[in-house]
């Protein structure tokens, strides 16, 4: 491992529960700053994956190195330099935001504890929420504040599984400023996992896509949705919908007719073909929209 | 401060976080003792009234206020951990640097200050309303109690090793299995009275070696060594058993992904 620059490094990492293989050999690594995605469909492996992490699963077979040590030697050392945040955790609901940090900041060994509780609290602006129990709480304020608690050990790795879940367009949006904003100032590594695609594009520098417990793609946001084939043409149609759509069948285009709109599914270069062929056949449109092919079109393409 | 002690106190102070603020487990430590006490120490006044020869409220509350050593020890470590479980708090702790050493020995000091304060307030109730003092054991009161501590945490870790490998279907053994102990220790009368086979079972107790050297100690004023030393054997043996136990059902917990199921 010596001269290795990742902070997480997993080399073929598996884990069967009996006959079931719920990870499969997987290998990967983040380096310090970078921000990856793990995507794919329930049942994929993600969370089993995530608590292989946080050693609260042992793995079957394979390594986890963080900061190029051995999870399985140095568990203690690593753990408090690393956390997470799931909506699938709760937090003992008689006691108070603070008193739980308060606990969990003697779990990580804080120094100055109380004043770094209270420098989360104002990050993400919890003031209010402070002296409140967990169980007063709206499903939305709890994710925040399980969101909160990954940072109060200030890690140079956090794994967050889905943390906008449950929360509002708006308070997402800050979340997700926040966690940028940390990554850049503390150049913290973030396994980030999520089933909003256009948070995921807007977030991870790569993404990881498993599927059955395999890897099946690596690359940017960009690259993966780059390897989906066909982008998406919308006319709205004036005359001519059904000569439209017998058209595309005819060329082994895939059509969908919606009242008046004619959706084809179509290679990108193939595009001025189909346009010039609904001048020559007199097809009018009053409208066209070309969207290209996004992770959420390469995420179902790979789930389907 | 020493990082391990730290996130010890951690365990400490979540628990004393929550112990007032649980109107259930404030009446376990402080309510349902003093009835039991009144009940023990009024059955001990009317055999004092109808049979006399022996002080039987003397030698029923020495009786329940060392049982409650037991009884509470072990409940203490095994509610501790059911607290967490029910809270799906069990990844937010094991995500954290803390061991499960670290986080079984946050609970028996939790348990051990919760039994001190109670046993202060029962013994108080004892004296005012039979004029019992327990305290005059003396010294001899401290094996006794470390004797007992012992046996409560041994079963205790049996309990929760138990808990962690079935999770929900094995909660009711955290309240319920201490109870079993009881018959067979003789806390309220002695062991001769029981048959053969109860007593066979007895003489591999601890607890029952305690109790009959409790009502040597009452009754005819002598401290029996030689008891208390099998009792300390004894528990040494079940504690290295259970630790071990303890330690596999966490093992085969994280291998078999039981662990993040109880949360």
């Amino acid at each position: 491992m010596d001269g290795d620059t990742s902070v997480l490094k997993v080399t073929n990492l598996t884990k069967k529960f009996d006959d079931f293989t719920a990870v499969d050999d997987i290998s990967f690594s983040i380096k310090e700053g970078e921000i990856v995605g793990l995507l794919g469909p329930n049942g994929a492996g993600k969370t089993t994956t995530i608590y292989m992490l946080l050693a609260l699963i042992t793995p079957t077979k394979g390594d986890i190195y963080y900061f190029n040590k051995s999870l399985k030697i140095h568990r203690e050392e690593i753990l408090k330099d690393i956390n997470f945040s799931s909506t699938y955790t709760e937090f003992p609901w008689r006691l108070t935001v603070f008193e739980n940090f308060d606990v969990l900041g003697r779990y990580y060994n804080l120094e100055k504890r109380k004043e770094k509780i209270l420098d989360v609290i104002e990050m993400f602006q919890l003031g209010d929420l402070k002296n409140k129990r967990i169980g007063s709480l709206s499903a939305g304020q709890k994710t925040k504040i399980f969101l909160a608690k990954a940072f109060l050990n200030n890690p140079r790795v956090l794994l967050l599984d889905e943390p906008t879940a449950s929360l509002d367009p708006d308070i997402a949006e800050k979340v997700r400023s926040i966690i940028l904003d940390q990554n850049k100032k503390n150049k913290i590594a973030i396994l980030f996992t999520s089933h909003n695609m256009s948070e995921v594009e807007e977030v991870c520098d790569r993404v990881i896509f498993i599927n059955h417990g395999k890897i099946v793609a690596q690359d940017t946001p960009s690259g993966l949705a780059k390897k989906v084939k066909h982008s998406q043409v919308r006319f709205t149609i004036i005359d001519g919908i059904k000569r439209g759509s017998d058209l595309c069948q005819k060329m082994g285009w895939k059509s969908q007719i919606q009242d008046r709109l004619l959706n084809v599914s179509i290679d990108e270069k193939n595009i001025p073909q189909l346009l010039s062929a609904f001048v020559e056949k007199g097809i009018e449109y009053s409208d066209i929209n070309i969207n290209k092919p996004s992770l959420e079109d390469f995420f179902l393409q790979q789930t389907r | 401060m020493n990082k391990k002690f730290e996130r010890i106190i951690g365990v400490i102070v979540r628990h004393l976080y929550v112990w007032p603020k649980n109107l259930g487990r404030f009446t376990d430590s402080f309510f349902w003792p003093v009835i039991n006490l009144f009940v023990w120490g009024y059955v001990g006044l009317y055999f004092n009234g109808q049979i006399g020869g022996v002080n039987y409220v003397s030698a029923f509350l020495t009786g329940y206020l060392l049982w409650m050593f037991l009884q509470r020890s072990q409940e203490e470590i095994s509610i501790g951990l059911l607290e967490d479980l029910w809270n799906r708090n069990f990844i937010n702790i094991f995500a954290t640097p803390i061991t499960i050493w670290e986080y079984l020995i946050g609970l028996m000091i939790t348990g051990i200050f919760k039994l001190t304060l109670a046993f202060g307030l029962l013994s108080v109730v004892a004296f005012i309303f039979f004029k019992f003092n327990i305290y005059t054991l003396g010294i001899y009161l401290l094996p006794f109690i470390l004797s007992l501590l012992l046996t409560g945490w041994w079963l205790g870790l049996i309990i929760n090793g138990t808990i962690i490998r079935l999770g929900y279907d094995a909660e009711a053994l955290g309240w319920t299995v201490v109870f079993i102990l009881m018959p067979f220790s003789g806390v309220y009368y002695p062991l001769s009275i029981l048959p053969s086979w109860m007593q066979s079972i007895s003489s591999i107790l601890p607890s029952s070696y305690v109790f009959e050297g409790m009502r040597n100690l009452v009754l005819n004023g002598f401290f029996d060594l030689k008891a208390f030393a099998i009792s300390m054997i004894l528990n040494a043996v079940y504690i290295a058993l259970a630790l071990f136990f303890y330690k596999k059902m966490f093992d085969v917990a994280k291998e078999k992904g039981y662990l993040v199921k109880l949360f």
